[in-house]
């Protein structure tokens, strides 16, 4: 028994060809290289990626507060 | 100052005109040992906030697709941010090898991706005969989704220079790497393969290769 045809679906743009604003978030935040010493903090339960305590953005102190005082995570691609 | 990083790609490879940045910044280029890398400059705390996130992340992905569209990529994972020029080149001047090695590699080649996912319609039914039954009926879906997937690789496999798959929650994910010119065939030869009952399939990209990059040994 056979279920849906299979969706075959372009990366160029979300609405385009049906591909999910998901699955572009899911490449932009998930893929990719993350340079090491960077410091990882969430926000609304998206990882924002930083390298370098001073590109830290103001509004973002007490997040960063907080990820100073837990271990950093390892790189990965 | 703080530099927004989109992607590294080789040097000396020519581009169409790219689209604005993240939250309307210019997006510049510079190159060194060897690699261009796009950035934006000066993205400021205003520009930052939960509800921007999302849109800032699809034009991050737009100027992805730009340079993407000429010549192959690695991304950097968004947002990353670096202070400025003095520890973008510190960066660089780790990871240039690294770098210039994966882009020679995957100079001509691209990611499809498959996504198959149990459609729920089993939960459906568990609801109606109970928990035996559910089990019974997922474990029919998996061994579905897996000869799906195995039917995909004798399929697409042949055109790929390498394959790999991962059991995800949702069901099983396969990606695979092709050259550019052999992406129309593998999501055709993906099209001819009807996905069976309670599994559903999506075959997305080119994707910049980013599932074959090995960190190991750097």
């Amino acid at each position: 028994v056979s279920g849906q045809a299979t969706k075959i679906v372009s990366s160029a743009e979300p609405g385009e060809d049906q591909l999910s604003v998901v699955e572009v978030l899911d490449h932009v935040l998930n893929r990719g290289v993350v340079v090491r010493g960077s410091v990882v903090i969430s926000l609304a339960g998206v990882d924002l990626v930083y390298l370098g305590l001073d590109a830290i953005l103001t509004s973002f102190e007490t997040a960063v507060r907080h990820v100073a005082t837990s271990p950093p995570k390892p790189s990965k691609p | 100052m703080a530099m927004l990083l989109y992607c590294v790609a080789e040097a000396a490879r020519s581009l169409g005109c790219l689209p604005p940045g993240v939250q309307g910044l210019p997006v510049s280029r510079r190159e060194h040992l060897g690699l261009t890398i796009f950035y934006s400059e000066d993205p400021s705390r205003d520009r930052w906030s939960a509800p921007t996130v999302r849109s800032s992340a699809l034009e991050f992905h737009r100027v992805l697709e730009a340079v993407f569209n000429s010549t192959a990529i690695i991304p950097f994972r968004f947002p990353t941010i670096v202070a400025g020029g003095e520890e973008l080149r510190e960066h660089l001047d780790e990871r240039a090898n690294y770098y210039l090695l994966w882009l020679e590699k995957f100079r001509t080649s691209v990611q499809l991706e498959a996504l198959v996912s149990y459609s729920g319609e089993d939960r459906q039914a568990a609801g109606l005969r109970g928990g035996k039954e559910y089990l019974r009926r997922r474990q029919q879906t998996m061994a579905a989704a897996r000869g799906w997937v195995e039917k995909l690789e004798a399929a697409v496999a042949p055109l790929a220079t390498d394959w790999r798959t991962a059991i995800v929650d949702s069901g099983i994910r396969s990606f695979a790497v092709v050259e550019r010119e052999l992406v129309a065939e593998c999501k055709e030869r993906a099209r001819k393969l009807p996905p069976p009952a309670g599994v559903s399939v999506r075959v997305t990209g080119p994707w910049p290769v980013t599932e074959f990059l090995d960190l190991n040994g750097y």
